[in-house]
């Protein structure tokens, strides 16, 4: 699918920005140290950009969060949703506790630099701390786009609401998406095994 | 909350049970699925049929409170800034959030609540429960399923019949469980409990790095039971 980035102005364009967050992240410091506190930003950060779609990329590394942009609605979610499964699938095996949220609003940004500011950009920075861990959260601008390009039938959608939300005048109405296979995380995991530690 | 049933101001009257949907700034919120078959509002500035098969309430300006009644088995959605949210009677598929302020939810057919800072407490849910709140507590008396996201703040579940996941960063988790699905608590730093039913034989996978987690019920495979906290205290036992 070719990128529908629209150019407004010379330092305004369209596309989808997404925050990631990890939950617990300064507990899990506190209790393993800064030398696995930098390893699962290590693991963070290499399944991030090996799941970036063409044309997106990471806007500002965030401390445990990453600003990722992505030119269009669809490959911003389906990345956000290839990344929590990849998050999960390296926790099953690393035992690293990647709780990953994240969250995606669709709407204009201003160029600053190699970074992009903007109303849009603070909506998307809210709609993350609605999100809890494996969760991506999107907006309806998100939703919005996807209806204009395709039927939905990879991902399943559940309204949260009209949600208000820290500084943002008016109500955004956010859907919780998951791939329609992975209604609940638990049944993506699979084997056991009786083992204490 | 009293008993008395909302009777005032603004109503519609709906061919079967809506949606209600309500969103406002501050100002505590109660909805109240009762006998009825309107809609009714209480310190709202109106009620509107949407036509959807919704009802959608006008708040006011500023930080009034309102009362909704409504027929039972509605299903709800409500969006705070700042004040609580009661959910009482017997209502269908409730989704809450709220900046700051505490949720409370009766007898539920399943629910997705979510605050920022505030506790949530519901009395029973007979699908999936999910609860999400960055600091406070969650209590749930009985679910059908349940997913829980907690920041600080401790967990209480009294029992859920099927798959049960919990993560919570800080603080005690205690759940019990009927023993026939996946359970999954895990946590950063708090103890963990998980109580099952007498003679379920589960297979367990714990792990804590602070203390040697204690099994107490024999291994089988009624269940499965995935507990794992990087500090704290890990109990299965039979209830």
């Amino acid at each position: 699918m070719r990128p529908t980035v629209t150019a407004i102005g010379p330092d305004v364009v369209t596309g989808a920005v997404a925050f990631t967050d990890i939950c617990g992240f300064t507990e899990f410091t506190a209790v393993r140290g800064d030398v696995e506190a930098l390893r699962l930003l290590a693991v963070q950060d290499r399944l991030v950009r090996a799941r970036l779609p063409r044309g997106a990329r990471v806007v500002k590394d965030l401390g445990d969060g990453l600003f990722l942009w992505f030119p269009d609605a669809r490959s911003g979610l389906l990345a956000a949703l290839d990344l929590q499964d990849s998050f999960q699938a390296e926790e099953a095996t690393s035992q690293l506790p990647l709780w990953v949220r994240i969250g995606l609003h669709w709407g204009e940004q201003t160029r600053r630099g190699h970074d992009l500011i903007g109303h849009d950009v603070n909506v998307a920075a809210r709609v993350v701390d609605v999100a809890g861990p494996t969760e991506v959260v999107v907006t309806e601008a998100v939703v919005s786009q996807l209806a204009l390009t395709e039927n939905g039938t990879e991902m399943a959608m559940e309204e949260l609401g009209p949600v208000i939300m820290k500084g943002l005048p008016d109500a955004i109405r956010l859907f919780r998406v998951t791939r329609p296979r992975s209604r609940h995380p638990a049944d993506e995991r699979t084997g056991s095994s009786r083992d204490t530690e | 909350m009293d008993d008395a049933a909302i009777d005032c101001c603004d109503a519609v009257v709906t061919p079967r049970p809506p949606e209600i949907r309500i969103s406002g700034n501050s100002g505590s919120i109660t909805v109240k699925a009762e006998e009825r078959s309107d809609v009714v509002a209480d310190g709202a500035a109106g009620i509107e049929w949407v036509g959807d098969g919704s009802v959608k309430v006008v708040l006011s300006k500023g930080s009034k409170s309102v009362a909704v009644g409504c027929p039972e088995g509605c299903d709800v959605v409500v969006g705070t800034n700042s004040g609580s949210v009661t959910l009482l009677g017997n209502l269908g598929a409730v989704r809450a959030t709220t900046l700051s302020g505490a949720i409370k939810a009766e007898h539920v057919t399943s629910a997705d609540l979510r605050a920022m800072s505030g506790s949530i407490a519901l009395g029973s849910c007979e699908g999936l429960c999910r609860a999400k709140t960055k600091s406070g507590s969650v209590r749930v008396g009985s679910a059908g399923a349940a997913e829980v996201m907690i920041g600080s703040g401790s967990v209480e579940i009294d029992y859920v019949d099927g798959a049960l996941l919990v993560r919570a960063v800080s603080g005690s988790v205690r759940v019990g469980g009927g023993g026939r699905e996946r359970m999954e608590v895990e946590t950063m730093s708090g103890s963990i409990t998980v109580s099952l039913p007498p003679g379920c034989h589960p297979d367990v996978r714990a792990r804590s790095m602070s203390s040697r987690p204690r099994v107490e019920p024999p291994a089988g495979e009624d269940c499965e039971v995935v507990v794992r906290t990087l500090s704290g205290r890990i109990v299965v036992r039979s209830a």
